[in-house]
């Protein structure tokens, strides 16, 4: 029976179940995946090689009926940073293996050559043989496991750039109609998958016996007070501005801002955003036949998803989020959400990372290989990686082995992962937490511009340097915290605005765990998280010299307000000093 | 004189019902009344049941939020470009 740990090799052929360890049985997410990475995985060792895991872990209520806590993370040492690596994703998948009682499923080993899919039920686990489904496209791949094993299951995957062992491999799970549009995408975690031998988890939830609540008193007194703060907050509330236009409403006042980059990182705003911003976007989803709001799990309130499709509801894509517009979008000079929807598409269906690949296409075009705006070009890059061509396998590994390949000096890359929608020149914030994040550039690690553009918890002038290092600092801290509990980091909209809302929310966590937990609780795991992490980096040779923005940040201002990033050194290294 | 262009986003496009509407005003404060005399829909979602501009809505001024220029006092002309957003989120 489903129950504990999975622990699967396919080198040895094992599976095995193995109980929880104590210091893991309060925690979910995050807090697992890096503990058990820091615990098993050598720091020094090679992301592709036999010595690393790749941890997938369910937040600590996902599974339950809390609003919005569809969400696991992923973890592994990052072929693309070289560093420890969560990546947070939301899908049923998550739901269906908590509710498996699966507290980790870890993938170890380095078999030879071939590809298994990995089945579980409640009854069992199994390996299957994966050869039929690899080389085609996930789309595909996720269409014929349906028909195999039902609609209903559940699926995680690498896709042909896993294949490849591409440091911008993804993994990639079902959005609730099935498709392959939910990513974990960043860090080459598709590539750790695939070198273990692994391309499918397939999750049959059928007679799961769900996640316990130890306390449920305490958890539903806790549910009634977020779901409460969530259907009222202007952002989260049900037709608030999440649900009618996703996370793409921000193109405009990011561009407004002077803050979204275009043109790789040239320009922090211009006159076409409009025509891919989130307005734009639910007037084509209706023109077009799609869907909108949707949801990547069952059990959202705030409903941000969406399926975009071609016209008369054809090729759906999934969601197409503001990161992923913004990427394929502006940042190469394309200003088409059709072509934009193309290009996601076909990330989705070869397994990468939309940030990444969409930076990535960006340096290609500084760098010569095609123009800015050349959308039909940036499509036939994406065939390039789908025929596997040397050309191909080079875009796959992201835009800081392209920008070498290709003498670009303007490379937006932190720790070797690309810089994501908000220019830290304009949104400074934002830039310290790229800068010191253990994860390498990643917004959601400690997402600043909540306070610095959208007045959420406050206000901090985004230009201004001064309080940067102590606000990115806490919103690093919350984050550990929000990647380890299960909950959708939207719902940070509604609790950092109402210490009721918040108060509910660390009321679910306790109800769970069968124990008080307090707001000060969810600081204390934040940072245990944080220096978990930190301490795995700097054995694999991180040093305050990895905390830095790319130069070029620092001395190119970026119009329109013509700023550098000038938050200090000191400031950037006083973070993670405790 | 022609007037300063003031852009809406998100919601409060239908409730000024375009996208954009010009505005002879000097400051930011002179501008939301005028704009709520002329569309009183906008009344609703701009202004609280005191009659003060809600939290809740953002008024950029050249990119800048007021809330970090002059506020309400913020001078505006014809050269410089003025948003209006409700509160909105996304990441
Ligand atoms: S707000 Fe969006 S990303 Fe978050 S749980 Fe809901 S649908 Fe998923």
């Amino acid at each position: 029976m489903a129950e504990g740990i999975l622990r699967v090799n396919i080198e040895k052929g094992e599976i095995s179940y193995e109980d929880v360890p104590e210091d893991l049985q309060k925690l979910g997410g995050r807090a697992v995946t890096s503990s058990i990475v820091a615990d098993e995985v050598p720091s020094n060792c090679h992301p592709l090689g036999p010595n690393n895991k790749l941890v997938l872990a369910p937040g600590i209520v996902t599974g339950t009926s809390a609003p919005s806590s569809g969400r696991m993370s992923a973890g592994a040492k990052s072929p693309l940073t070289g560093g420890i690596k969560e990546s947070n994703v939301g899908s049923r998948f998550a739901q269906t293996m908590a509710k498996l009682g699966l507290k980790a499923i870890i993938v170890e080993g380095m078999p030879e050559d071939g590809y298994k899919l990995l089945h579980i039920s409640q009854e069992d686990a199994k390996f299957l043989d994966a050869s039929k489904l690899s080389n085609i496209g996930l789309y595909e791949a996720y269409e014929k496991i349906h028909d195999e094993f039902g609609d209903k299951v559940d699926i995680c995957s690498a896709g042909i750039a896993g294949e490849m062992k591409a440091s911008n491999a993804g993994l990639c799970f079902n959005d609730i109609d099935g498709l392959s549009s939910r990513y974990a995408g960043r860090g080459g975690l598709g590539a750790v998958m695939a070198s273990r031998g692994l391309k499918f988890i397939v999750l049959d939830g059928k007679g799961a016996s769900g996640v316990e609540i130890k306390d449920k008193e305490m958890f539903e007194r806790g549910k009634k007070k977020l779901v409460k703060g969530l259907k009222e907050h202007d952002v989260t509330k049900p037709g608030g501005a999440l649900s009618s236009f996703g996370t793409n409403v921000l193109i405009n006042i990011l561009d407004e801002s002077g803050g979204l980059p275009h043109r790789n990182f040239s320009a922090g705003s211009d006159e076409n955003a409009e025509k891919v911003s989130g307005e734009k976007k639910a007037d084509m989803i209706k023109e077009l036949g799609g869907v909108r709001p949707h949801v990547c799990s069952p059990g959202c309130i705030i409903q941000c998803s969406e399926v975009w499709t071609k016209k008369g509801g054809k090729d759906p894509v999934g969601v197409l989020e503001y990161e992923s517009v913004w990427a394929l979008g502006p940042n190469c000079g394309i200003y088409d959400l059709k072509i934009i929807g193309e290009l996601n598409r076909a990330c989705n269906d070869l397994g990468l990372d939309t940030i990444e690949m969409g930076n990535t296409i960006a340096v290609a075009m500084e760098g010569g290989m095609l123009e800015f705006g050349d959308g039909k070009g940036a499509l036939k890059l994406m065939d390039e990686i789908r025929k596997k061509t040397h050309t191909g396998r080079l875009l796959a590994n992201g835009a800081d082995l392209v920008g070498k390949a290709l003498g670009v000096y303007r490379v937006p890359t932190v720790k070797g992962q690309s810089i994501p929608a908000y220019d830290p020149r304009a949104v400074k914030g934002i830039g310290t937490t790229y800068a010191t994040t253990t994860m390498g550039a990643d917004h959601t690690a400690g997402y600043t511009v909540a306070t610095e553009i959208l007045s959420v918890g406050g206000e901090s002038d985004p230009l201004d340097p001064s309080d940067k290092a102590e606000l990115s600092k806490n919103f690093q801290i919350h984050a550990g915290f929000i990647d380890s509990s299960g909950y959708c980091l939207f719902t940070t909209f509604a609790t950092l605005d109402d210490p009721e809302t918040m108060e509910g929310m660390a009321e679910t966590i306790g109800g769970v765990i069968g124990e008080e937990f307090t707001v000060e609780d969810m600081e204390k795991m934040g940072k245990q998280v944080l220096a978990i992490e930190r301490k795995f980096n700097k054995e694999a040779g991180f040093t305050d010299k990895d905390d830095r923005l790319p130069e070029f940040m620092r001395e190119e201002p970026l119009p329109p307000h013509n700023e550098v990033y000038d938050v200090s050194d000191e400031e950037l290294d006083m973070i993670h000093e405790d | 004189m022609t007037g300063v262009t003031v852009r809406f986003f998100a919601n409060l496009r239908e409730a000024a019902g375009s996208k954009s509407v010009q505005v002879e005003a000097e400051d930011v404060g002179s501008m939301v009344e005028i704009l709520i005399e002329k569309h009183p829909e906008l009344g609703d979602e701009m202004l609280d049941e005191k009659g003060e501009l809600k939290d809740t809505v953002k008024i950029m001024v050249d990119g800048r939020n007021i809330d970090f220029l002059e506020g309400l006092h913020t001078k505006i002309d014809k050269t410089k470009k003025v948003a209006v957003f409700p509160l909105i989120a996304g990441g």
